[in-house]
């Protein structure tokens, strides 16, 4: 019955029109392309190109933390693994840039698996510790391997993208390269998150021995996560070494797992379009108050205070917990034990009256 | 032949045994109470039948087929389900959400599926909508599908994981303390609804349960635990008045 109702819906040309998700992709479509004719000038225009390299960073990090409750800290360093390797790759080997993209990404993927071994092992808590370290690790190795990173220098030169014989230098070209790029992540992100693997992720998220119990093999698909965030992190790196033309070590650390992190929350853990409004925000706030420079981190510090009381599911989050049982965020949920179900606070309650009741609720 | 069988079921934690040397069957589509005191190991029983724990000694067969030791969503395919004690749902996700969730492991989609959206992922996903419904329909929620589950009233919950557990097709369905802190009236509906069960979709069903008229009510064979050892089995009106059961209970007369 619902499959006919679709079809019905899509075969009635009036009602496509009254969709208002039409209009607003439509709209949302009018905008993208004509963002050249608009911005007046390159500075402002290199900021939304940041935000574009950024956003897949903040959809990955959502996916991992705010689906699979995972409270990763890494992904700085699998973004400093796509910028190295595709910079690298073109540099010093030649590799056309597309290829050079790609492999950027399944580097990242294959340490991004391999660090989700060891995570798979331990607690939530441990699993952050052991991201933080993976994170420095990344850091001390790129800063002291001199032959290949350059250390602290950097590499200067990291050609712009180029396939065949076009080659990406200007903004706007780099724009509408990038915006496909990331447009395809959001897609995919969107798809696995509206599908029975979204599902199997926030069951995990919510309450993993139930999942396990319902068939949904959680190894497997805290592994498969971690490799599909880390592949985009690491496309995310690629695209920002070869749009600033240089790498350098100080852009993978921890700060910048925060800022990830940070964006991920204020949009909203869960929420795809929350993660897209959360890079953008975070990434031109600081350029908005560049003049203040020196109380940058105090006022990102404010905002996310602010948000947490105001609006603890992020911006554009929803949560059952939040809106029922006082004003329970995720955040709150992931330092809280995890084997607690989500919102069973009423259960645990009449559980206990049960008790106090005389029928013995036997737990054993 | 028995649908699940154990030989010499055993489960230590440190020096504690709290499963020890338990022998058991259920047949096709038979209905199974187990009872016993605070502690005696019923709920350490469902959870190394379940793969939650791995036991210490013994073996679990599905139809002949060995799943000792599997882990606990490889159990759930071979066809066991099971609710909890403390209800354990996705609160986060909406009531129909939940009971597709249950239909995971029955789903033919793949990633590349996913990723691509084929017409056989957009097929298996309408199918399970539907299946969900139907399976929220048979157990009164259907009105509630597109509330957060946190924000079921208590009965509820415990009747949306009875749906979740029914949508992976399990040809075995453990249900723990499904009527705990129902009033009278509530467990008998939920009575009703595992013969329901029972009957129309052919599954065998193991419950642990304290309120006595529900046990006598609906289990044909119940098997009473004590220490984690098996003191007595047998059909309801025999365990009623068996010696053993009441001291294990009650304590002993002096």
């Amino acid at each position: 019955m619902a499959n006919l109702n679709k079809l019905k819906i899509s075969n009635d040309p009036k009602s496509i029109f009254k969709n208002w998700r039409f209009w607003l992709a439509i709209i949302g479509t009018a905008i993208m392309i004509s963002v050249p004719e608009i911005v007046p000038n390159d500075y402002i225009f290199r900021i939304i190109i940041s935000v574009i390299i950024d956003i897949p960073l903040a959809l990955s990090q959502n996916l991992i933390t705010g689906f699979t409750g995972m409270l990763s800290l890494g992904q700085a360093a699998f973004y400093g693994i796509g910028a190295y390797t595709s910079s690298l790759l073109m540099m010093r080997l030649g590799v056309p840039w597309p290829l050079a993209l790609l492999l950027s990404g399944l580097l990242a993927c294959i340490f991004g698996i391999l660090l989700s071994f060891p995570c798979l092992r331990v607690g939530s808590d441990y699993l952050t510790l052991m991201t933080i370290g993976f994170g420095q690790i990344f850091y001390i190795v790129v800063l002291n391997w001199m032959d290949l990173t350059r250390g602290p220098m950097g590499l200067p030169g990291v050609p712009p993208p180029q396939i065949g014989s076009i080659v990406f230098k200007s903004p706007s070209s780099i724009y509408f390269l990038y915006l496909s790029i990331t447009g395809l992540c959001y897609l995919f992100t969107h798809r696995l998150t509206h599908s029975h693997v979204g599902r199997a992720l926030i069951a995990i998220r919510d309450n993993e021995t139930a999942a396990s119990a319902m068939g949904i093999n959680t190894a497997y698909y805290k592994v498969m996560i971690f490799a599909f965030g880390s592949f985009w992190a690491g496309i995310s790196g690629s695209m920002l070494a070869h749009f600033l033309n240089f790498v350098g070590p100080m852009t993978f650390t921890l700060n910048e797992s925060l800022l990830h992190m940070q964006m991920a929350i204020l949009g909203g853990l869960g929420s795809l379009p929350g993660s897209i409004l959360g890079a953008a925000i975070l990434v031109s706030l600081p350029q908005l108050f560049k003049p203040i420079y020196e109380y940058q981190l105090l006022l990102n510090g404010l905002l996310m205070v602010i948000l947490l009381i105001w609006r603890p599911q992020g911006i554009m989050g929803k949560s059952a917990v939040a809106k029922k049982v006082g004003q329970k965020s995720f955040l709150k949920q992931l330092f809280t034990r995890r084997d607690e179900p989500l919102g069973n606070t009423e259960a645990t309650i009449e559980d206990e009256s049960s008790n106090v009741g005389g029928k013995s609720n036997g737990s054993n | 032949m028995d649908l699940i069988r154990s030989e010499k079921a055993t489960m230590d934690f440190g020096g504690v045994r709290a499963v020890d040397n338990v022998d058991f069957s259920v047949r096709h589509e038979q209905i199974v109470g187990i009872i016993g005191p605070n502690g005696s190991g019923k709920t350490t029983f469902f959870n190394i039948l379940t793969g939650i724990y791995r036991p210490t000694e013994g073996r679990f067969f599905l139809e002949d087929q060995d799943i000792t030791g599997w882990p606990s969503y490889r159990v759930a395919q071979a066809g066991i389900a099971r609710t909890f004690q403390n209800i354990r749902l996705f609160g986060n996700m909406s009531v129909v959400e939940n009971v597709m969730v249950g239909r995971h492991a029955r789903l033919k989609a793949t990633l590349i599926d996913v990723l691509f959206r084929t017409p056989s992922q957009k097929k298996d996903e309408n199918k399970a909508q539907k299946k969900a419904e139907d399976l929220l329909d048979f157990v009164g929620l259907l009105d509630k599908k597109e509330e957060y589950a946190a924000n079921l009233a208590y009965g509820e919950q415990r009747r949306l994981e009875l749906a979740r557990a029914i949508a992976t097709e399990p040809k075995l369905l453990l249900l723990d303390e499904p009527t705990a802190g129902m009033n009278p009236n509530e467990a008998h509906q939920i009575m009703e609804l595992i013969h329901t069960i029972r009957d129309t979709l052919k599954m065998s069903i193991v419950l642990i349960e304290h309120n006595m008229q529900v046990m006598m009510g609906t289990a044909e064979w119940i098997i009473a635990l004590d220490a984690g050892a098996k003191i007595a089995e047998g059909v309801p009106k025999d365990i009623q008045y068996n010696k053993k059961v009441i001291e294990a209970y009650l304590g002993e007369e002096e």
